[in-house]
């Protein structure tokens, strides 16, 4: 807008609202980490324009601790019933795994009584896993309750969605995937999150499921994924957004497609990164019936719309965002 | 015949033989049971039993077990649903307040869906009067399923709330714009102060150049302050 001052135009880069995803336009995204509870619902509309059909949002710490058993019922119950209902308003799928997170297992008080509710909720429709559990800090509280929770997934017979530390993440995996072989889990129930290049190798290795975390300066990047699957291949690895109230992006993983499509990978290896390997890893749960995502026609981007179109039946009507009315 | 076995004779048409077998053993159960544990569990589960059980009741059978309830259908019901209603149909207790516990931890930690349920299931809870509130607090759900559920071809509302109950039910019906003549009770519960603050809220869209909903004006009207 402002070019008329040389002098600015040569240090301001303009800043570009949008990325274009047009190359991916009618391919189908499923996003197996993504914490839907801190975003708005511009997210979820952008993710559906992108292509979004399912995702999974993991129980999580919320930011700052929790002091009582009724706020982790309270979350749990959210992700099952109001922000599955959110998510069913832009046509999206949303699916849980519920779990105590690693962080908030060092309040061993609170945590003893999280325990006997899990039952509770794992059970539910559409609760695909036990997760998002793992190590933090790599405490002996934070083991105990891993151990305690990977039981818990056997004798349920569900998928665990394992979060990998952030420090110290090299033995943090390790140590989680000798604990779940320790306890009998199968590596193929297993989906290890937040992988990098020093974790990859041996995750793919032993057996498990490798989930990348697309997310701005602090995780993985998506130009070094598309190194990590021409190195390793698509098979049992798959990319999700993590996003959540830092910044991070919630089109990480349509934006991850169309980025390897430029980059020469195929649309095959594409669609299992993007879309089938977490499908399938999750639905050993039972909870995913893909159909329900088959069902879900993605939406054409080159069609035009109106103000107020309802998009995939009678769903929330648009919002025109690039209008300063507001009515 | 009545409502219970009239359900149970359209859920054997639509579920196999060892699932059946399952149920009658749960409601067994549940029928005896003090607590609510057995309870609770079946009625979570019913999802995971009947996962490939993704159909509608038949309109036939949709006709055959609205002949047994005023004012009522099981219109846009799951099988999924059906079955669970059959299934908070086998709880029993002798006292009210007991009674009412062993759905506490149902209503509260409810998945979408389940409270979907437990709402649809309002006109058949024994102890009817004690369902008041829990209703009421249904209504101020944001959760579109939860409002139909109640709203819809269900003559709990209609049968027990209260004037101000009432009233927050419409008002909220217009507002999240639902299909107002599904609602069972619509106009032989209108009332004076409902029709009062229905022509204020239709003075209110007039000003903002908005539409008034369909069948706003007609409830106002029925009304009128002299």
């Amino acid at each position: 807008m402002c070019s008329n001052h040389n002098d600015r135009n040569e240090n301001q880069e303009r800043i570009v609202l949008s990325a274009d995803l047009s190359s991916v336009n009618g391919m189908r995204f499923f996003d197996p980490h993504v914490h839907m509870s801190s975003r708005t619902t511009d997210d979820y509309q952008a993710m559906a324009d992108a292509g979004i059909v399912g995702l999974i949002e993991p129980a999580f710490w919320l930011g700052q601790p929790r002091t009582g058993l009724d706020s982790f019922r309270d979350y749990y119950s959210s992700l099952v019933g109001w922000e599955r209902f959110r998510s069913s308003q832009f046509g999206i799928k949303h699916y849980c795994t519920i779990g105590l997170n690693s962080r908030e297992a060092n309040n061993e008080r609170l945590a003893e009584q999280v325990m006997e509710i899990l039952p509770l909720f794992i059970y539910k429709e559409g609760v695909v896993g036990v997760g998002e559990i793992g190590f933090d800090d790599q405490t002996a509280a934070e083991e105990k309750y891993y151990r305690l929770q990977l039981e818990l997934a056997k004798e349920a017979e569900m998928p665990v969605q394992i979060h990998t530390p952030h420090r110290d993440k090299k033995k943090g995996t390790q140590r989680s995937m000798d604990i779940a072989i320790e306890h009998g889990i199968d590596p193929n129930m297993v989906i290890i999150d937040h992988n990098n290049e020093e974790t990859v190798k041996e995750v793919l290795d032993r057996g498990f499921w490798a989930a990348f975390t697309i997310y701005p300066f602090t995780k993985m990047g998506n130009e070094r994924m598309v190194e990590i699957v021409k190195q390793y291949g698509a098979q049992k690895i798959m990319v999700n957004s993590a996003a959540d109230w830092g910044i991070s992006d919630p089109l990480a993983v349509p934006k991850t497609a169309a980025l390897m499509l430029t980059k020469g990978i195929s649309r095959e290896e594409i669609e299992l990164v993007t879309y089938s390997n977490a499908i399938r890893a999750f639905a050993q749960s039972g909870q995913i019936e893909l159909s329900d995502l088959v069902a879900i026609s993605p939406i054409n981007q080159s069609e035009k719309f109106e103000g107020n179109t309802i998009l995939r039946g009678g769903q929330q009507p648009r919002v025109d965002k690039s209008s300063l009315i507001i009515s | 015949m009545n409502i219970e076995e009239s359900i149970r004779t359209v859920i054997a048409k639509n579920l196999d033989a060892a699932t059946i077998d399952w149920l009658d053993q749960q409601s067994e159960q549940i029928k005896k049971e003090e607590g609510s544990s057995t309870f609770v569990k079946t009625f979570s589960q019913i999802p995971r039993k009947l996962f490939k059980e993704k159909s509608l009741i038949e309109t036939g059978d949709i006709a055959f077990l609205s002949g047994f309830v005023k004012n009522w259908s099981p219109k846009d019901w799951t099988i999924v649903r059906l079955v669970r209603v059959w299934i908070i149909m086998q709880v029993k207790d002798n006292n009210s307040e007991t009674y009412q516990k062993k759905f506490d931890l149902l209503f509260d930690n409810a998945e979408m869906n389940e409270l979907s349920a437990l709402y649809s299931a309002l006109p058949f809870f024994d102890y009817p009067e004690i369902w008041k509130d829990r209703c009421a607090e249904g209504i101020r759900s944001n959760i579109g399923t939860v409002l139909e559920a109640i709203m819809y071809e269900n003559p709990y509302p209609r049968n027990y709330l209260d004037e101000d109950a009432w009233n927050q039910l419409v008002m909220k019906a217009f507002f999240t714009s639902k299909d107002m003549l599904r609602i069972t009770g619509l106009y032989e519960r209108n009332n004076l102060k409902l029709a009062n603050i229905l022509r204020d809220f239709a003075k209110e869209r007039q000003s903002a150049g908005r539409p008034v909903p369909e069948h706003l004006q007609e409830l106002a009207e029925k009304f009128n302050e002299s």
